[in-house]
């Protein structure tokens, strides 16, 4: 994308999918503060690549995801250190729920989210996360059983 | 996954989604870093990795210039100059309150590069710089000792990016921060921007430390070096 292009079609569809991709990102790293940054870099990507990109919500969403995970790579350095901004729930089952995703593996959550979250299907998870759809199954099905016994 | 169990997550993470209420920021710090970015730190990085292979013939001085700080134009392009000035005792009112978590977001809009001598402790930093440079910063992967713990970074002056868009600049002597540490903000327009902070913050307090180089990385800011004019980080 040019320095001048598309203006207004990007505004609106940052101004669309900022709070869904914050919401999902936050899902996924657990923090607020960690989940905006990644959504602002992602809509910054978005910007620069505006005029290639067909679907910016999918684009959008793929990047999401993908710094995500590189957030979880690098989050080694960090770990020393409490995360700002973690997400405080007061309702049981969002508590609950809080902490299971915590006993999964990054990757795991990311399915989790994507798939009852985002309500994609295996096949849309598996395209984000470049993986076959079986992976995916398998993921969720760990997953389920690590949930099934944190939300027992 | 039972259906009771799938319910129970489903509802789970709409509900931890639903307390995440965050509206759009600006779109125009959006822009302006976006646009930036492709102008100036892309094209500087091709032009540096360039002219670094043709001159050397060798991929490690290209590495070598990677690392280099951007220029000057990187940061007078991208910012506006003229903020109101702030002072050190207004400084000090913004580090976080350890009580208060959330008061560390009170100061978003803060900018705050920071720089400093080789190898200096944080008893050796010289902070005269900032009343002899315009704006200008300086940022080099040296080595400093805080706590017992090496940390790949230096410090030297600071430069704070008022709310109102504008720039300012005080000077912090080392001895009033003994225990410095370097801990990030992210200003209104989501770029991840610096303070410093006292290193016997709890944890929890709502900061996360991270080393000035990745600091950079992720936050796209251009750190500008200019030893000379603005007085001097010795090299």
């Amino acid at each position: 994308m040019s320095e001048h292009a598309g203006t207004e079609e990007f505004e609106a569809v940052y101004e669309r999918l900022w709070q869904p991709m914050v919401r999902l990102a936050a899902l996924t790293t657990g923090s607020t503060a960690i989940a905006e940054e990644i959504v602002q870099d992602a809509f910054s990507g978005l910007h620069r690549h505006w005029s290639r990109v067909d679907t910016p919500s999918a684009w959008v969403r793929v990047a999401v995801v993908n710094q995500c995970r590189s957030w979880v790579r690098r989050r080694q350095l960090e770990r020393r250190f409490a995360l700002s901004g973690p997400l405080v729930i007061e309702d049981p089952d969002g508590t609950a729920v809080r902490d299971a995703l915590r006993m999964l593996t990054p990757r795991q959550r990311l399915a989790v989210v994507l798939r009852y979250y985002e309500d994609l299907s295996e096949k849309q998870i598996a395209d984000i996360l470049n993986c076959r759809p079986g992976t995916v199954k398998s993921l969720l099905a760990r997953s389920n059983a690590t949930l099934k016994e944190a939300l027992r | 996954m039972t259906n009771d169990i799938e319910q129970r997550t489903r509802r789970g993470l709409a509900i931890l989604a639903a307390s995440v209420d965050r509206s759009a920021p600006p779109i125009e710090g959006l822009i302006n870093r976006a646009t930036r970015h492709t102008r100036t730190r892309r094209t500087r990085t091709l032009i540096a990795c360039l002219v670094a292979v043709s001159l050397s013939g060798g991929v490690a001085a290209a590495v070598v210039v990677l690392r280099t700080p951007p220029t000057r134009e990187a940061l007078t392009s991208g910012t506006t100059l003229g903020g109101q000035r702030i002072s050190i005792s207004e400084f000090k009112q913004t580090l976080p309150d350890t009580s208060d978590p959330s008061r560390s977001h009170r100061v978003s809009g803060l900018c705050i590069d920071v720089f400093g001598p080789q190898g200096a402790g944080p008893s050796c930093f010289n902070y005269d710089a900032i009343s002899k440079g315009p704006h200008a910063s300086v940022f080099k992967n040296n080595r400093a000792s805080v706590n017992g713990r090496a940390h790949t970074f230096t410090v030297s002056f600071l430069i704070f990016k008022l709310p109102n868009g504008g720039l300012s600049k005080a000077a912090v002597t080392a001895d009033n921060y003994p225990d410095i540490a370097l801990d990030y903000f992210v200003d209104s327009g989501r770029r991840l921007v610096f303070a410093l902070a006292y290193s016997d913050l709890p944890r929890g307090a709502g900061l996360t430390t991270v080393s000035p180089r990745n600091a950079v990385r992720r936050s796209h800011l251009d750190i500008v070096r200019y030893p000379k004019e603005t007085g001097g980080t010795p090299r």
